[in-house]
């Protein structure tokens, strides 16, 4: 066994130096350097980590080697991730990565709990792998990556890791929202035959699936804090013709559900656009989804996964956990119509991107590809 | 927009808590036999620390499961949820012999901090049967992250 672990950690220890040597070589767009600087530290610690396996080899002893081999598992593990996905968005270097590299460098700047935290894209459907402390990486399919029009949604997976970050806090906070909604679910009266027993699990089901959907709906709020109009428009046009699931989930598929069904967190948006001012974009976005419904003859039901009584605590959990988070908020100027400067936000650049996709789409491919190249010009300083 | 952030999570998790589980493992066995390990004493204390905040979260979500029928455990991911499940199922099934799995798990934690040479051997083998709880749980994560080859 011994030798088996020796010639298992020498292979890792000569893979780990090849990605070193390939991250070291690579040349690094200003953008990517704390993301670069941060996982050749991280594979710089593997190394060391497997010659002290190897070291521990060394000592001849056998009771541990039970714990050298998963420590060597473990380590395997690390190197795949970083191999196969941590470092691919520095070796890929694409000068097009800038965009969201910077509208994500700002994001994270502005905040203090992740103002330390580097960041890089890949490309994938709209998520983040936000796990500290691993970096963060935030995925965007390919084609978005090229445009502003779709860079809010970013807002949105920017909430996961606001929500990593004050993990205990939320947790709190989700705990209690799960309390309120198993006493609203609470029968008036309780019989005792495996009917019962049966809605009993099924109201289990109900608040145990609350845990992830909460979370997304606090992700939404993060992106329209945030962004403003522009993150509605970008929740509209991306997620709206999505599939008939995303209106109307069978009560099966709902407790397999990792988000709330899609049509209930536009109508959440909705309604926090309207309080923060944006009714006209809120009832024109409603006005879509509820058209789309009709035409698929979708009547809106939950099932018991939500219900209008769970409205006010869902609110107030919402409300109490963008207070724990404070993200940035969309100010006026981000929405006023004068051209982007280097002294504003990418918030103003993609509010501005919108209105200009809407009033004028024929033209908005030039404006768009102008903007970009100005953004991406100006000196990278990584501060909100 | 997917949820695969809660994969990661826990892939996370599980990582940063084998590492400590060997970590400590590593070094009670070759304090046990006399060699003083220096090198990994600082890295052990933090293991302990890690230990210790884990196993506080699985007692806190064991708790609220065995007080509710069917079981409960609100404001913990669905994930967590399952590794408590099946540390549960396997002290029902009395898969495991360490102390982990027949004694509270406050109990094992005063082991994490004893100097007895007895707590000690009991907290290498509770360490044992924790790590292949967690890498048998892990592997969902581990194919979801990292996908077959």
């Amino acid at each position: 066994m011994r030798t088996i672990l020796r010639e298992s950690n020498l292979d890792l220890l000569n893979e780990v130096e090849r990605l070193i040597s390939a991250l070291t070589a690579t040349p690094v767009m200003p953008e990517l350097a704390a993301y670069h600087k941060h996982i050749v530290r991280a594979c710089t610690e593997i190394g060391e980590q497997i010659r002290r396996n190897l070291r521990d080899l060394e000592l001849g002893r056998d009771d541990v080697l039970p714990d050298i081999l998963s420590d060597t598992q473990r380590l395997a593990h690390d190197l795949r991730l970083y191999n196969r996905r941590l470092a691919s968005p520095v070796l890929r270097g694409l000068e097009s990565d800038r965009l969201s590299l910077r509208v994500i460098g700002w994001l994270h700047a502005a905040h203090k709990k992740t103002a330390e935290i580097p960041a890089a894209i890949s490309t994938e459907e709209f998520s983040i792998w936000p796990a500290p402390p691993y970096p963060v990486v935030y995925f965007l399919p390919a084609s978005t990556q090229q445009g502003l029009l779709y860079q809010p949604l970013l807002f949105h997976e920017f909430g996961h890791l606001l929500y990593a970050c004050h993990e205990p806090e939320m947790h709190s906070l989700v705990q209690d929202l799960q309390m309120r909604i198993a006493e609203l679910l609470e029968p008036l009266a309780r019989r005792n035959d495996v009917h019962a027993q049966a809605e009993a699990q099924q109201r289990a089901t109900i608040v145990s699936a609350w845990y992830n959907w909460i979370q997304e709906l606090f992700c939404d709020a993060v992106g329209l804090t945030i962004g403003g109009p522009a993150f509605i428009h970008a929740f509209d046009r991306y997620l709206r013709i999505g599939s008939r699931t995303d209106y109307h989930c069978p009560p099966d598929e709902l407790r397999l559900c990792r988000h709330p069904v899609t049509w209930l967190r536009a109508r959440l948006l909705a309604r926090r656009a309207r309080e923060l001012g944006y009714e006209a974009i809120a009832d024109a976005m409603e006005r879509r989804w509820a058209t789309i419904a009709a035409t698929l003859g979708v009547e809106e039901d939950y099932y018991g996964f939500y219900e209008d009584e769970f409205l006010p605590v869902i609110w107030q959990t919402l409300d109490d956990m963008l207070m724990e988070a404070e993200p940035y908020r969309c100010t006026q100027r981000d929405l006023g119509e004068e051209e982007w400067t280097s002294d504003s936000t990418p918030v103003h650049l993609l509010n501005r991107a919108w209105r200009r996709f809407r009033s004028n789409p024929d033209e908005y491919s030039t404006w768009e590809h102008q903007s970009i190249m100005t953004f991406c010009a100006t000196p990278w300083k990584c501060t909100a | 927009m997917t949820a695969d952030w809660l994969t990661f999570q826990s892939f996370q998790r599980s990582q940063e808590v084998l590492k400590a589980i060997n970590t400590l493992s590593v070094h009670l066995k070759l304090m046990l036999n006399g060699i003083a390990d220096e090198e990994r004493s600082q890295a052990a204390k933090q293991s302990v620390e890690t230990l210790r905040a884990f196993l506080d979260e699985i007692e806190a979500a064991a708790c609220q499961a065995d007080r509710t029928e069917p079981a409960l455990m609100l404001g913990v991911d669905p994930r967590f949820q399952q590794l408590v499940h099946d540390y549960l199922a396997a002290r029902r099934r009395r898969r495991f012999r360490s102390r982990l799995f027949t004694d509270s798990i406050g109990d094992v934690k005063m082991l994490l901090n004893s100097n007895a040479r007895s707590d000690q051997r009991a907290l290498v083998e509770c360490l044992a049967e924790l790590r292949v709880l967690v890498e048998e749980h892990m592997h969902e994560d581990v194919s979801q992250v990292l996908g077959a080859i």
